[in-house]
């Protein structure tokens, strides 16, 4: 399939005909993501406000909320050019999860995390989901699949070769056993 | 040698690489590579027309004054002048504080060797750019003097030698400015400051401020004097190439070669520490969150650019500092008084000139100062955040175009301002007087950007590519300065046409060229914009 075939809609909007309604209900967070360094952290997150159009008090919430949630708040103050990668990822969820999308989509998302803040956004996800939502993520580290995916999509090459709820994708295996199975049959 | 040989070879490919437009997604792409490949070199030759151009002038007027060896003086030192310049902020990024730092010290290879080929890529750079001006400025000069082969072998010598020193002295204030904001939390900011003032000063010092300079012979002759006793190194160039003092050709190449050694020798021993400094953020560990401040979504996306475009040293010198300078000038001007500044230019009709050219005039400093031009290649690596957000890719053109507007609009009305009170302009030359740098204010604007959404570069390493090396700034500046350099030809020709309504008719044309400008932008830009 070309590049640009296909359909894709994000809650009822058409990507191609409708894409600033799609990435309004949205957020995506590449797998290395540079932010911009000129800013201190809370000014990059008021210019995410900004743009979502979050209105002041919500805004103020949310920021304090996911900052305390990820032991960021007290770095806030400082150029996003001092981060750690580690920080730098942080930074990048809490402006994803501000504006309360429907859909989240992330590129390998726990690279970096230290374990706390690891558990803190998988919980969080698991809000999301809980609350009608969607996280659309992909992963390597297949046990973090298995644990915390509701379906499970394989990829090799390109080409789609499973998918499905995970307890029917994983049977009777792990999804590490399948993962292999499948891409080396494949 | 081998070690030297691959790390030159790595850092050099990867400058060239940055150096390309980016790659789109869309029909005609090899096309538009060979178009931009024909432009560049177009544009290199006409730099070379340019560069012949001006030493045959100043060649002509030096053989008046029987001081011919003057232009290979004066253009000597003017080429060290502009390395030293354009070199003090490049140190950060090429010769110290660079990305891959962690990287290249974690292989196998000497510190020593590791400085000698950042220094060695900042050489080559240098010595390419000052062959466009020495060259042709020898070629002039043997051209009127017809020297003997001693000139040839000794300028040949000589060649390797003239970037060594101003990339030895850029070096140590690039490095100095550096440490000492480095000092600072804000310390882009206080970069900024110290290299202004760096600069500023470097200027009072070489221009003697009292004299002011009746002719062109005059301010050649000045200028090397100054520069001479400033710069010694080009006395010595002189002497050695054009006098047949080959005492002074083996000390220069000596003192050349033995400043660049030592800057090498100082710059590897003390690496390491310079990085660890330099690379670390001062950072406050104490910070609560309080009031929150909102604005819309244009103003943030402004506020962004203003941002961006503060945090970066080369990016407010290289579009900057002309208006500043301008607007100093201006003010200058305005206290040396109306009757000074005709007595010095001798012309019976200096007001008229002022009334005719002055629009022009101010216009040329206006599209030297294009930020739009690198505005979308700068966006680099960011590039994701403004693609994923819930924005029209118009509003974050246009908060690009207010950004080099609230520079040079500003500028337009102080300089204009000044020279209207100056020369006490009639209604209609003062209106002209402001409308057309007005005008080329928005296509400058207006042309910058257009012109990135064409040939865009996000995969650089150093922003100094994109700011000066880049093929849309490149482009910007030429077309600037070509559309200014016609009305000016028009202006000079004797034409039945009066100057004023040369004026509007430029004015007509550059606003039209705004309109359609601005269409493309509105029109064609998101659907450019989509395939990044």
């Amino acid at each position: 399939m070309d590049f640009e075939q296909g359909e894709i809609y994000i809650d009822g909007f058409s990507v191609k005909e409708k894409p600033l309604e799609c990435k309004k209900t949205m957020a995506y967070i590449p797998d290395n993501p540079d932010l911009y360094e000129y800013l201190t952290g809370v000014a990059y997150l008021n210019f995410i406000g900004d743009v979502f159009r979050i209105d002041r008090d919500e805004r103020e919430k949310l920021i304090i909320h996911f900052a305390d949630r990820f032991e960021l708040t007290k770095d806030l103050g400082n150029l996003i050019s001092s981060y750690s990668h580690g920080m730098k990822q942080k930074l990048a969820i809490i402006s994803a999860l501000i504006h309360s999308p429907k859909l989240l989509v992330l590129d390998e998302p726990f690279v970096g995390l230290d374990p706390k803040a690891s558990f803190v956004f998988k919980t969080i996800m698991r809000e999301i989901c809980d609350t009608g939502g969607a996280v659309f993520f992909s992963t390597h580290v297949l046990d973090v699949a298995e644990k915390l995916c509701d379906r499970v999509a394989i990829i090799r090459n390109g080409e789609l070769i499973a998918c499905g709820n995970t307890a029917e994708v994983r049977g009777d295996h792990s999804l590490e056993e399948i993962f292999l199975e499948l891409t080396e049959n494949a | 040698m081998r070690d030297f040989a691959l790390l030159y070879k790595l850092e050099l490919k990867h400058l060239l690489h940055s150096m390309n437009p980016a790659s789109r997604r869309s029909s005609g792409e090899k096309n538009r590579k060979r178009g931009l490949a024909a432009i560049m070199i177009f544009s290199a030759f006409l730099i070379l027309f340019y560069s012949v151009s001006y030493c045959v002038i100043m060649a002509k007027a030096f053989i008046k004054i029987d001081a011919l060896w003057l232009l290979p003086a004066f253009m000597f030192s003017l080429c060290s002048m502009l390395m030293l310049f354009t070199t003090v902020y490049k140190v950060k990024g090429t010769v110290f504080g660079f990305d891959d730092y962690d990287f290249l010290m974690a292989l196998p290879v000497k510190t020593s060797v590791l400085v000698l080929s950042r220094l060695a890529v900042l050489y080559s750079f240098n010595f390419t750019a000052l062959l466009f001006i020495l060259i042709p400025a020898a070629a002039v000069y043997a051209y009127y003097a017809v020297p003997g082969f001693y000139f040839y072998i000794s300028f040949l010598l000589a060649l390797p030698f003239v970037p060594m020193i101003p990339i030895g002295i850029a070096g140590a204030l690039g490095t100095l400015i550096h440490l000492a904001a480095s000092r600072f939390k804000h310390k882009r900011a206080v970069n900024m400051v110290l290299t202004l003032l760096l600069f500023s000063g470097l200027i009072v010092l070489s221009f003697n401020t009292n004299v002011f300079i009746e002719n062109v012979t005059e301010i050649s002759q000045a200028v090397t004097d100054v520069v001479n006793r400033f710069y010694p190194p080009a006395a010595l160039f002189t002497n050695g190439v054009c006098k047949n003092n080959f005492s002074a050709l083996f000390l220069f190449i000596a003192v050349s070669a033995g400043f660049f050694w030592f800057f090498s020798f100082a710059a590897a021993k003390k690496f390491k520490a310079l990085n660890t400094f330099l690379l670390a953020e001062k950072t406050d560990s104490e910070f609560k969150v309080k009031e929150i401040k909102t604005t819309s979504v244009r103003l943030a996306l402004y506020k962004r650019e203003l941002q961006r475009y503060f945090s970066s040293v080369p990016y407010v010198l290289n579009t900057g500092m002309g208006l500043v300078l301008f607007t100093l000038s201006s003010a200058a001007l305005l206290i040396m008084g109306k009757d000074r500044v005709i007595g010095y230019l001798g012309a019976a009709n200096a007001v008229e000139m002022f009334y005719n050219f002055g629009p022009i005039a101010v216009s040329f400093f206006v599209v030297l100062s294009c930020t739009t031009a690198s505005s979308i290649s700068l966006e680099g690596k960011n590039l994701w955040i403004i693609k994923s957000l819930p924005l029209d890719p118009r509003d974050v053109f246009l908060s690009k175009i207010a950004l080099n507007l609230s520079l040079s609009v500003p500028a337009v009305i102080i300089n204009s301002a000044l020279t209207a009170l100056l020369f006490r302009f009639p209604p209609k030359q003062a209106f002209l007087l402001f409308a057309l740098p007005l005008s080329y204010a928005f296509l400058t604007a207006l042309g910058g950007l257009a012109l990135n959404l064409m040939y865009p570069n996000f995969d650089w390493s150093s922003e100094v590519t994109v700011i000066k090396q880049s093929a849309s700034v490149t482009l910007a500046v030429f077309i600037g300065m070509g559309a200014v350099a016609v009305p000016l030809v028009l202006l000079f020709i004797p034409l039945p046409i009066s100057p004023f309504s040369i004026n509007c008719g430029v004015l007509a044309v550059v606003s039209t060229a705004n309109l359609l400008l601005y269409r493309y932008i509105i029109t064609k830009g998101p659907k450019i914009f989509a395939e990044f």
